[in-house]
């Protein structure tokens, strides 16, 4: 339950209007692709959660990097195959533009027929044909994404790693960006920033420089 | 505020209470989603709205409630009285429990066999496509013998007009559902 109440709790915080204790990750930087991977193995313990988060995908989904999650899968973060596929899927069909999802495609496996929710009765209709591609019998969960999503804006306001990321800045930059302003008070060294932004330490390296050059982050002391 | 209450809406909804007390105003709250549910099973439901029966129509409350919404980072409808047009079981008002009283807001809650039959209802007219009432149900854990009149309760207010009603079959296999959930 603990895991899952985590998870309830960051998808409040990246804006689902569900309710939890988000404010524990307000302080925090709190990793998007991690974040998705984590919901991959977090889907069928409660359809109202489930429902939020594929609204969310669909509205946020595009603000995700596709090579940053397969880094993440390859450097062993547990994910759920058949789910991770139902994710990519979701967000490939809500896309405004072309991203590199088939990237993922090795590392995703069609499940056997089994019920997404297996203490309900398992749906035998109107299946959700998201998770039926993927083996996986689910009600077809069509409510109104406003009873489950807060406003963009609202959102954005406490959580600055959408915030950037929808104002198109790279994912690299917007993360060291949520980062700081979340760890203004702390010194870390880039290899401390690099590891817990899941970013290539060279590109956090070039960004980092390229934000303080234009004076976005303030020059680090030596 | 009363127990279970998920903190953003105990907040929004404490603050509604003071703003009606300082304009003279008076609400009755009466909960029928799932913190109802919550109510009776003592487990925090993942929802973030109040569903009450009680209609709200004055302008300004509805202005307040929408006001705070975008205060405490909420959905519009976190107070929704969306479900003041459902039918209700005969006398379900004398049967309600006072959970709470503010200075201006009473909060009440619905009998749990009343819940139960609104729950199996909301199932039935939502048809298989949305569970969270099935859920809710299941969270309950609900005897045969309250899911049988809940069951009595949806034949006798929601059946369909006529037999051939295309709505007839998903009527009936939605009830055998409720049925299974009781073994």
């Amino acid at each position: 339950m603990n895991s899952q109440n985590n998870f309830v709790n960051r998808l409040v915080y990246f804006g689902a209007a569900l309710s939890g204790n988000p404010v524990q990750f307000a302080d925090e930087y709190q990793d998007l692709e991690s974040f998705v991977l984590e919901a991959s193995l977090n889907l069928s313990f409660d359809t109202r959660v489930t429902q939020a988060f594929i609204h969310w995908l669909a509205r946020y989904g595009c603000l995700l990097s596709p090579s940053k999650m397969r880094r993440l899968i390859v450097s062993g973060t547990p994910y759920e195959p058949a789910l991770l596929g139902v994710v990519i899927d979701i967000i490939q069909d809500n896309a405004v533009r072309l991203q590199n999802w088939v990237l993922l495609k090795p590392f995703l496996k069609k499940g056997k027929i089994a019920s997404l929710f297996p203490n309900l009765p398992t749906p035998r209709k109107n299946l959700n044909p998201y998770f039926e591609r993927w083996g996986l019998a689910a009600p077809s969960m069509k409510e109104p994404a406003d009873k489950y999503l807060l406003p963009c804006l609202n959102v954005f306001k406490k959580c600055p790693e959408l915030h950037y990321r929808a104002e198109g800045v790279s994912p690299v930059a917007a993360d060291i960006r949520a980062f700081q302003d979340k760890n203004r008070k702390r010194t870390q060294s880039l290899y401390q920033i690099a590891k817990q932004i899941h970013h290539p330490r060279a590109q956090v390296n070039g960004f980092y420089r390229q934000l303080m050059r234009l004076q976005v982050l303030p020059a680090r002391r030596r | 505020m009363f127990k279970l209450i998920p903190e953003q809406l105990g907040k929004a909804l404490q603050e509604l209470d003071e703003w009606l007390d300082s304009h003279g105003k008076r609400i009755e709250i009466t909960l029928v989603g799932a913190i109802a549910v919550s109510n009776y099973t003592n487990e925090g439901r993942f929802t973030q709205d109040i569903d009450t029966v009680g209609k709200i129509d004055d302008e300004t409350v509805l202005e307040q409630i929408k006001n705070l919404a975008d205060k405490h980072g909420l959905t519009s409808e976190w107070l929704s009285d969306r479900a003041s047009t459902v039918t209700l079981p005969d006398e379900f008002f004398k049967r309600t429990k006072k959970i709470h009283s503010g200075k201006a807001i009473e909060v009440y809650v619905a009998e749990r066999q009343d819940l139960i039959a609104l729950k199996a209802a909301a199932y039935v007219n939502r048809g298989s496509e949305v569970m969270k009432d099935l859920e809710d149900l299941m969270h309950l854990k609900v005897t045969h013998k309250e899911i049988q009149v809940a069951i009595d309760f949806v034949r006798k207010k929601c059946s369909p007009p006529i037999d051939k009603n295309p709505w007839r079959a998903h009527f009936e296999e939605s009830l055998e559902v409720l049925r299974e959930l009781a073994k």
